[in-house]
């Protein structure tokens, strides 16, 4: 639902995208896709859990060339890199059809916190933007870093939390607060999408 | 163990609050530090530029001085003595008087280009009689039989602070100056204009024109315009440029006018 607002706003300003938001813009637009299929999937009461795990490959592709594309120095970019490698090496041997890859989700809840770090680093070392509050790299970065850690230890202990479905409503109370942070996830995005905008005529402004 | 990832989660969703509060915080404070410390230099190159003029202009009144009151007066007495010596001259040896007569004028030559000199380097006229008189005398001095100079100005001139007026009789004189010397031109405007923001002086000539990103990108090029720049920067004026080649250029320069009536009146008090 959120996801489908975010992509909305996201299409609207897609003019005023720089490019890291056009990346996430699209890993959103596949995210859409997956979910659809996982909708559809779950009425048919097909197995749709691999989803998730694709799902996340999307997620981390999009946040790997989005940061890659904004962090300029090259320190940054074989770190972006190589956060990037672990999770695709994790992703390949956690990898399953039928059961969440929660270390891999994991992992990448991880590697999204780095990136974060990373770009919060280059934001204190760089001193090039004005106003913080209204950038929106700044407001994706927050949204990440809180949607990673709220998810982290969910996905890590994945056979307790996840695991089995047969126990008393656990699985639905931790998909719950997955599903909420994801929300909680794209409605940043959203912000920061119309963030991204006014950032754009403000200093489309400045530059006339 | 569902308690530890409950606690866990609670733990690292603080610490990412937490992260991103202090990285907002203090990204903020420097962004602010930087400012001030941009605009105290701002400042400083302010107050240099501006001591800077000062020394020139303190610099030429001194050597007008030195020339006025010096040279002047040796000058002075040397022609007294050589019209005594002319007078010895006529008497004794009537062949020299044409030699005499030669060194006499040459010495009135020297006298009157002394007097110019140490009067151009002080603009008296200007802390005497205002801007409005000393670009009157300054169209006055240009004009010759190949260009004429017009002043054209609003009647209401306000008075101004003695650096705003030192500051755009120089940028006139430079201008001028240029107009005369680049421009090949036949006629110069001075416009001097009275707004209510600040006062708005333009030079305009029918000449040739000028390329100005060329000027601007040649580095052997006169101190003229830097000059009218740094000038300009003192007083927070502006200078803009419409000009082009093939055709007169029209310079117009802006500053604004920052009360001087009050200040004045409290020094005069
Ligand atoms: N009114 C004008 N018309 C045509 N060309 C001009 C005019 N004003 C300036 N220029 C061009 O711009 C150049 C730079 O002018 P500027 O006053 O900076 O230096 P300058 O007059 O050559 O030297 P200086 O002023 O230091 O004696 C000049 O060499 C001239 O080619
Ligand atoms: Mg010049």
């Amino acid at each position: 639902m959120f996801l489908l607002l975010a992509i909305g706003t996201g299409l609207v300003n897609y003019f005023f995208l720089d490019k890291p938001n056009r990346w996430l813009l699209r890993m959103l637009i596949f995210s859409f896709a997956i979910s659809l299929i996982q909708i559809h999937d779950a009425a048919y009461r097909h197995n749709n859990t691999y989803l998730y795990n694709l799902n996340s490959l999307v997620e981390m592709s999009g946040f790997a060339v989005a940061y890659w594309t904004e962090l300029k120095s090259r320190r940054n970019r074989s770190l972006v890199l190589s956060g990037f490698v672990i999770y695709v090496l994790v992703f390949l041997y956690d990898f399953s059809w039928t059961n969440i890859a929660g270390i891999a989700l994991g992992v990448q809840r991880i590697i999204m916190i780095m990136y974060a770090l990373l770009y919060f680093h280059y934001i204190l070392t760089k001193m090039q933007i004005q106003n913080l509050l209204i950038h929106s790299m700044f407001w994706v970065s927050a949204g990440a870093i809180v949607h990673a850690a709220g998810t982290l230890f969910v996905f890590l202990f994945v056979k307790v939390t996840l695991g089995d479905l047969s126990s008393n409503g656990s699985y639905y109370l931790y998909i719950t607060i997955v599903r909420t942070f994801s929300a909680f996830f794209y409605l940043v995005l959203l912000v920061s999408f119309w963030l991204r905008r006014r950032e754009f005529r403000v200093t489309g402004r400045l530059t006339v | 163990m569902k308690l530890y990832i409950a606690v866990g989660t609670a733990v690292l969703l603080v610490m990412a609050i937490f992260i991103i509060v202090f990285v907002a915080y203090y990204q903020q404070k420097q962004i602010r530090q930087q400012l001030i410390l941009k605009e105290w230099q701002e400042k400083y190159r302010k107050g240099l530029l501006a001591a800077t003029l000062q020394a020139q202009e303190h610099e030429r009144r001194r050597i007008a001085q030195d020339l006025h009151d010096e040279i002047g007066t040796m000058l002075s007495v040397t022609k007294l003595s050589l019209n005594q010596l002319g007078r010895t001259v006529e008497h004794n040896d009537p062949g020299s008087t044409v030699l005499v007569q030669k060194t006499r004028s040459l010495l009135d030559e020297t006298i009157a280009n002394v007097r110019r000199i140490s009067r151009d380097l002080v603009p008296t006229t200007l802390e005497r009689f205002g801007l409005v008189s000393a670009l009157e005398e300054l169209a006055e001095k240009a004009s010759n039989g190949e260009v004429h100079v017009e002043l054209s100005c609003s009647d209401k001139m306000p008075t101004l602070l003695p650096q705003l007026d030192l500051t755009l009789f120089r940028i006139a004189q430079e201008l001028i100056n240029n107009a005369i010397k680049h421009a090949n031109a036949e006629n110069i405007i001075i416009d001097l204009h009275c707004q209510p923001t600040g006062i708005l002086l333009s030079v305009i000539d029918d000449g040739r024109g000028f390329d100005l990103d060329e000027i601007l990108k040649d580095k052997k090029r006169g101190l003229g315009l830097r000059n009218i720049e740094s000038r300009l920067n003192v007083i927070d004026g502006h200078v803009t440029f419409d000009v082009e080649e093939g055709r007169g250029s029209r310079i117009h320069i802006q500053v604004k006018n920052l009360k001087p009536e009050v200040e004045v009146e409290v020094e005069a008090v």
